[in-house]
């Protein structure tokens, strides 16, 4: 029956708990897949957020809902998950249904600056953590790679090729968090969302902290018609530059497992950002991402084999 | 000869300008159209909106909330038997044309 009800979005609950309004843009991919994430949770209050960190100026609270919670920064992301240990502690003496798990949504620059205050706050808490990551490292990447004046050249870093190989390679966040005692961890994208829903549920099912990390699409960052977000995000997958797995019991398995991938720089030839950046460094993504690919493959089989012994 | 009195002006007048950001309408160019000879009813156009301005109707056709519709374009891409089409409300200047 699961793999029956992969294309009919008709058995989906009909119950819509994102607020749409002006806080993203046309098109956007993180409201896309914060309104899934939101509608599948059966968690009694999933706190979900990270949406207003494209917002310019305007504070998160004028749009506060009684469901939705905002994590732009640490400090919002540790008040919300004291605020769910003490509503469930009032709940366990009252006898009233007690939250499952909560689910908060996180921007990427969490992760990249406070990582280890982060990981003292999940120390004994059972959260679900989603981070929502539109790329906003490889902006730095390309503004560093606009060739400068004759003068100014030799003293600015220029990018080299180990630059580019280790933003690809920053896409391996799920196998660095099963170290951290994670219990599951995953990568899922907008544009396949029954297998992103499935992730979810399997996460919120699991107990000890999860972690999954979805790829948005940005229409107005990346620069592409704001129709085709899904197709940006279909062509990502197909191209092995996101590759789909999931982490559970030491086990990788590709979601989406590809004998023949399509070509990165068609991928990034549909995004506009790109045409500034330097041709040559271009060509070095090819084998960047192939690295990549086999490296989650190899690290897969490596697993399966050790728990077979 | 009577004068109009003045609303009364307080720190809240502000805050109207706060509540028009629930409202999409004026952002979008054109707006999604369906063809219920062709429509399958299948959803997928209610999974894809990113606003979730796609409902259903009595008849279990689908239908976009024009107060939330941003026009992206999105649900036109993804429909499968390409019953929606775009409705032209404003017309684009020059340098924004696709």
């Amino acid at each position: 029956m699961d793999k029956l009800s992969v294309f009919v979005p008709k058995i989906l609950p009909k119950q819509e708990r994102f607020l749409s309004g002006r806080r993203s843009c046309k098109g956007c991919g993180k409201s896309l897949a914060a309104r899934l994430i939101a509608k599948v949770s059966d968690s009694a209050d999933p706190a979900l957020g990270g949406v207003e960190g494209q917002n310019n100026g305007l504070s998160a609270n004028t749009f506060a809902h009684d469901r939705v919670n905002t994590a732009d920064t640490l400090e919002k992301f540790i008040a919300i998950l004291d605020s769910f240990n003490a509503r469930s502690r009032e709940q366990s003496r009252t006898n009233h249904v007690a939250i499952k798990k909560p689910v908060i949504a996180v921007d990427r620059k969490i992760l990249d600056t406070d990582y280890v205050a982060l990981q003292r706050a999940l120390k004994k808490q059972n959260v679900l953590i989603v981070c929502l990551d539109n790329e906003p490292a490889m902006d730095t990447l390309i503004n560093k790679a606009i060739p400068r004046p004759f003068v100014q050249n030799e003293r600015v870093h220029p990018v080299t090729e180990k630059d580019v190989r280790d933003a690809v390679r920053r896409k391996n966040l799920p196998e660095v968090m099963v170290k951290e005692d994670f219990s599951y961890s995953a990568t899922a994208c907008p544009s396949y969302p029954f297998d992103l829903i499935e992730k979810v549920k399997t996460a919120v099912a699991c107990s000890g902290n999860a972690f999954i990390l979805v790829m948005t699409p940005c229409p107005t960052g990346w620069i592409f018609n704001s129709g085709k977000t899904l197709d940006m995000g279909r062509r990502a997958v197909l191209s092995g530059y996101f590759p789909l797995f999931e982490v559970a019991n030491n086990k990788t398995r590709l979601t989406v497992d590809l004998k023949k991938r399509k070509p990165v720089q068609e991928y990034l030839a549909m995004q506009r950002r790109f045409f500034t950046f330097p041709s040559n460094l271009v060509a070095v993504f090819q084998p960047a991402v192939d690295e990549f690919y086999e490296d989650i493959k190899k690290i897969g089989t490596l697993h399966e084999i050790a728990t077979k012994k | 000869m009577k004068m109009k009195k003045h609303a009364p002006i307080a720190f809240g007048s502000v805050i109207p300008i706060t509540e028009d950001f629930t409202k999409n309408d004026d952002w979008r160019f054109e707006q999604p159209v369906w063809d219920t000879q062709k429509c399958v009813r299948c959803g997928m156009c209610y999974l894809v909106c990113p606003d979730g301005a796609i409902f259903q109707n009595k008849d279990g056709y689908y239908e976009a909330d024009l107060q939330y519709c941003k026009g992206c374009g999105m649900c036109i891409q993804q429909c499968v038997t390409g019953c929606i089409s775009l409705e032209t409300v404003e017309e684009r200047a020059p340098w924004l044309a696709k």
